[in-house]
């Protein structure tokens, strides 16, 4: 089978399963939630325009995904699972002790803050979206994603003590 | 023109038009406050991106699902392309997806407690099936004549849309359709062919929560599992349905 939607879509499920979880912060509905995207981009593959991005788009419909799940399960309390925290296979030996201290200290500014800022950071420095492909993921103006990321990045430059 | 945190981030991210740019590097010039925020900003963006790292490869599980959905996928599209079409019955449903559905959506009733449904019929007219043997003529008719898809009146205000036909596990034609009536329910039923005629199967009433008439998911869900109870068999193509139709008369 060489079908390159089907094989973009399998090579971006790590980081649609890591945007799942920056939105839920739970590995059992981040399976959910990607395999929901999936399902949905398959019946709509149709509708996706090849000259745009493809992780946009899965982004998209993920976080819509997300909101539908969110509206059902309002008594959800936030928890996170460390074993499933983004990083968790990301140590290796280069790193020495402080970095890795560093690092940690950065995940936890990101998982602080409030969920609109969070989702644009995941969304612009970690998936390298323009501002615009976020917002459209997002379906707010180019200007508030701006404005959201500007501030996520400061407050976590504040909480890393980078001035 | 003051620079903005906003444009500052844009000039750190590169993505400032050249004549911005320029605006923004005289300005920095000019104030090493701006100068340090600037480097905020772009130090911000490839600390995030170190801490996360490249994304964690996902769970073999899900990755299998995925993996059996995209040869689903593959294998749809090449039966597409095909000559002849089978009917799905899925597709053919009208249904809203379950995420559209509002919680309240109910089903009213089932098999059994069919009569409140049937209790008033207006005029003995066609408003009513009779759950052991049909025996409105109107109905009857609909069922040996209206293809698949297809929708036609049976009476006043009241529509026949046939959904599809198939065998059940004692060969049997059977064929799912829906009756709705102008003002409230959709009533989603299967009748069955025996030696004395059609007699009503299965058939659940969905309360329809507005006026576009559908029939909630959950009851389809009920239709589902009582369709795998009697081991029907995949919908007839239209050539099969329209032969066992015609066997029939």
């Amino acid at each position: 089978m060489s079908d390159r939607f089907s094989n973009d879509l399998i090579a971006l499920l790590p980081n649609l399963r890591r945007f799942a979880l920056s939105l839920c912060r739970r590995g059992d509905v981040a399976d959910d939630l990607v395999q929901i995207t999936a399902e949905r981009a398959f019946a709509a593959r149709d509708r996706f325009d090849p000259t745009t991005r493809l992780d946009a788009w899965l982004f998209r419909i993920l976080r819509n995904a997300w909101i539908d799940h969110a509206r059902r399960m309002t008594t959800q309390g936030v928890t996170v699972d460390i074993a499933d925290a983004p990083d968790a296979a990301v140590v290796d030996g280069v790193r020495d002790m402080e970095s890795v201290l560093t690092l940690r200290k950065a995940e936890a500014a990101i998982a602080g803050l409030p969920e609109d800022q969070r989702e644009v950071m995941m969304l612009v420095c970690v998936d390298e979206l323009s501002y615009r492909e976020a917002a459209e993921v997002i379906g707010v103006p180019i200007g508030t994603v701006m404005s959201r990321l500007a501030r996520a990045r400061l407050a976590v430059a504040a909480k890393m003590g980078i001035k | 023109m003051a620079i903005d945190d906003e444009r500052l981030m844009a000039y750190a991210d590169g993505v400032l038009p050249p004549d911005e740019a320029a605006e923004v590097e005289r300005a920095i010039a000019e104030d090493e406050g701006l100068a340090e925020k600037m480097a905020v900003f772009a130090d911000s963006r490839a600390m995030v991106k170190r801490a996360l790292g490249p994304a964690a490869p996902v769970p073999e599980k899900l990755a299998a699902r995925i993996r059996a959905m995209a040869e689903a996928d593959a294998a749809k599209r090449q039966a597409g392309s095909g000559s002849a079409q089978v009917i799905d019955l899925a597709s053919r449903r009208r249904t809203v997806p379950f995420w559209q559905l509002p919680l309240a959506a109910s089903v009213a009733l089932a098999v059994g407690v069919f009569g409140g449904w049937l209790g008033k019929p207006e005029s003995g007219g066609t408003g009513g099936l009779a759950v052991a043997l049909v025996d409105e003529p109107a109905l009857v008719e609909a069922l040996a004549v209206v293809k698949s898809g297809e929708t036609q009146e049976i009476g006043e205000g009241i529509g026949f849309t046939a959904i599809a036909s198939f065998r059940d596990g004692a060969g049997q034609l059977c064929r799912e359709f829906e009756q709705d009536r102008a003002r409230g329910d959709t009533v989603v039923a299967v009748a069955c062919r025996a030696d004395e005629g059609w007699s009503v199967r299965f058939a659940v009433a969905a309360a329809a929560s507005d006026d576009t008439g559908y029939a909630p998911a959950s009851s389809l869900d009920t239709l589902d599992a009582w369709l795998s109870a009697i081991e029907a068999g995949a919908p007839l193509a239209e050539d099969e349905e329209a032969k066992a139709l015609a066997d029939l008369r």
